[in-house]
């Protein structure tokens, strides 16, 4: 999976491509842990994300609630939101 | 073994093949450059090398051998293990009430669960369940989860109340963030009528007359936020009529040419004329789909009849 990143300020954007799965998953991992203080909001650009697996919904829980729940997703495709909605975590995160 | 490491054991070999070859082309020339005594000692030395790296050689195969085997000794006891949590398949009928039950997890282990309860006042209690990824991790996050929620049933505990009060408990030491996803319900023999709750599990079928997947609400898989919201809800099953229970182990089975075996086909495969029955259409249709393709994800089902049984 690719991540491409862009900080604004306190402000950072992942643009989220490809299958976040067991594999993609240490990489969006290794990311948020290099996170630096200054970091308040992030935002999940999810318009490239195909799939995602147990692992990846793994890390977006882990992900929302690193940043306090300022975490948002956006671009979320209809399979990965029934996915998100079955699993009921589409009522925690901020998904627009 | 790596390139790197053949090409480390090879190394007395080749230069044991070039000596040899520059020693051929040395017996007829008139000015060799070693005395013969020089070039024996120098073949000496290459074979004393060779016999050295045969022996490291052998050593590490057998180490490898016996690492093999143990690590197979210990899969089948975890698979021995996880077949007494989880039987490969498992049969109940009373009056009234006929349950068929299948696991097959990917690996030697898995995360995917069924529980067959019986409790006071003619109930049964049923639960289905579905730990995030396979292998080990999820068999010992399953092993856990599936005792709580047992143990809240059989002490009277609803559906709805075991889940949440499960969930709240996991949430509380969880650092790897695994979750499970389950639907509990609890059967009355009865009357037919099904208590459920359900926490983000796939919804299952009812069958009778023309199938059609229950609705519950999603509530929250359990171990990922507190406070999961899990509700009460009901269904009344007329005699004959059934439910039938999976894991998306069957509905995310993928065949040659990616495609998912997907929610129609279950709908449309759900028949048999016993729980039996039911689990092994369904499941022969989803191998069939598959065709011959390793299964990728843990597998389970649980069928139930009411009015049928002895």
């Amino acid at each position: 999976m690719k991540i491409e990143k862009t900080q604004t300020g306190g402000h950072m954007a992942f643009v989220l491509e490809g299958w976040l799965d067991t594999q993609a998953a240490p990489e969006l991992e290794g990311e948020l842990k290099s996170l630096t203080d200054d970091v308040q909001s992030l935002l999940f650009d999810c318009r490239s994300l195909e799939y995602i697996s147990s692992s990846g919904i793994r890390q977006l829980v882990a992900a929302h609630k690193q940043m306090g729940g300022n975490l948002t997703l956006i671009h979320v495709s209809a399979e990965i939101m029934d996915v998100l909605n079955m699993t009921g975590i589409a009522k925690r995160l901020n998904i627009e | 073994m790596k390139i790197k490491t053949i090409a480390k054991y090879a190394v007395p070999y080749v230069l044991l093949g070039a000596i040899l070859v520059f020693r051929l082309s040395q017996l007829n020339s008139d000015k060799p450059l070693l005395t013969p005594q020089q070039f024996d000692t120098i073949v000496w030395v290459e074979v004393l090398a060779m016999v050295a790296v045969a022996q490291v050689l052998y050593t590490r195969n057998k180490k490898l051998t016996i690492e093999r085997a143990r690590a197979e000794t210990l899969s089948a006891t975890a698979r021995e293990i996880q077949n007494g949590i989880v039987p490969q398949t498992k049969d109940y009928s009373e009056t009234g009430v006929e349950i068929f039950a299948f696991a097959q997890p990917a690996k030697a282990v898995g995360g995917d669960f069924y529980d067959i309860i019986p409790l006071k006042d003619a109930r049964i209690g049923i639960v289905v369940g579905d730990v995030s990824g396979k292998g080990v991790p999820a068999a010992l996050f399953m092993s856990v989860v599936k005792t709580m929620i047992k143990d809240r049933l059989l002490s009277g505990t609803p559906p709805e109340e075991a889940l949440n009060a499960v969930n709240d408990e996991v949430c509380g030491a969880n650092p790897e963030g695994m979750f499970a996803t389950v639907f509990a319900g609890v059967f009355h023999v009865q009357d037919g009528r099904l208590e459920f709750a359900n926490a983000g599990h796939t919804p299952p079928v009812k069958i009778g007359g023309e199938n059609s997947f229950l609705k519950p609400d999603a509530g929250m898989a359990i171990g990922l936020f507190e406070d999961a919201g899990i509700i009460h809800e009901e269904v009344f099953l007329k005699k004959g009529e059934g439910m039938f229970f999976y894991t998306d182990g069957a509905t995310e089975a993928i065949n040659a040419a990616k495609e998912s075996y997907g929610e129609r086909r279950l709908l449309k495969v759900c028949a048999g004329s016993t729980a039996k029955s039911l689990v092994e259409n369904v499941t022969a249709d989803v191998a069939g789909f598959t065709h011959g393709l390793d299964q990728f994800d843990d597998l389970t089902m649980l069928a139930l009849f009411y009015g049928k049984g002895i």
